[in-house]
């Protein structure tokens, strides 16, 4: 029982504020389920089902932590929900097998020093940091993208994945290997070379 | 297979490592080759800082302009 008074004013807050919310949900959820009319829904309840359970957020950054949070639940749900396509053609992301080669010497060595990322927990405060991810995340190819996010965002293991896209395991390894690789270039290139105090050696 | 595993094999191993459990031998070799090589080790810490940004990950602010920024 939620006994709290809601004035007006807050609902209304709140309204505004979720509504602000909903263009970057709704690309985030198509980047998970490539329909839609189903990011749609799924944006739609998850904004619901915080206006019907609004719980408490210490401004801004915490409910689009707490938004975010329900709307992973609901795309888990729809992802386990339907046999959607099951036709998944691995090779897609065939053609830059010289991604990983060209990281590597004949011999086997690194070509450049991977640079030194630092402190995760430093990064994930800095508030821009989760825009550029996105768009990190939007420019992998799309069945790489999906592949991804249901292993990093939705924590689905390898098993899963795959009998939901229809994929070997070791076929998901070498996707999801590639998907980083990519990850790993656009965020340097993006956020780590642009951080001058990240980059002092 | 040779006796030392390369960058390349480690590289992988890192990888694998986020989606399966490595074998004894696998996770001895990659350990191995962390204590001399600063490539792997730092490709590994940008491989954890990628997996703790999915578990904490969070829509960004709206834009307000939003391809401002765009690379």
């Amino acid at each position: 029982m939620n006994s709290l008074p809601q004035d007006a004013a807050t609902t209304a807050e709140l309204h505004r504020q979720l509504e602000a919310m909903r263009p970057a949900l709704l690309r985030f959820a198509l980047l998970q389920l490539r329909n839609e009319s189903q990011a749609e829904d799924v944006v739609q309840d998850a904004l619901i089902a915080v206006l019907e359970k609004p719980g408490r957020f210490a401004g801004q950054s915490s409910l689009r932590t707490y938004v975010t949070g329900i709307m992973k639940h609901k795309i888990i749900d729809v992802l386990r929900s339907s046999s959607r396509e099951r036709q998944f053609e691995p090779a897609e992301d065939q053609s830059d097998d010289d991604l990983i080669d060209s990281l590597f010497t004949n011999d086997g060595h690194t070509h450049e020093l991977p640079r030194n990322w630092g402190d995760p927990d430093a990064t994930l405060e800095q508030k821009d940091f989760f825009r550029v991810m996105e768009i990190c995340l939007e420019k992998l190819p799309a069945k790489t993208a999906r592949m991804f996010l249901m292993r990093e965002w939705l924590e689905l293991d390898t098993e899963e994945i795959c009998k939901e896209l229809g994929c070997s395991a070791s076929n998901a390894w070498v996707m999801l290997y590639r998907a980083r690789l990519r990850l790993r270039e656009c965020l340097d290139l993006n956020w780590f070379g642009r951080q001058p105090a990240a980059d002092a050696r | 297979m040779s006796l030392k595993p390369t960058c390349k094999e480690v590289h992988r191993l890192v990888s694998e490592g986020l989606d399966r459990d490595l074998s004894l031998i696998e996770r001895a070799r990659m350990q191995m080759h962390f204590l001399v090589c600063q490539a792997c080790q730092n490709f590994n810490g940008q491989m954890k800082l990628l997996r703790q940004a999915m578990r904490n990950f969070r829509i960004a602010d709206a834009p307000s302009a939003p391809d401002q920024d765009r690379p």
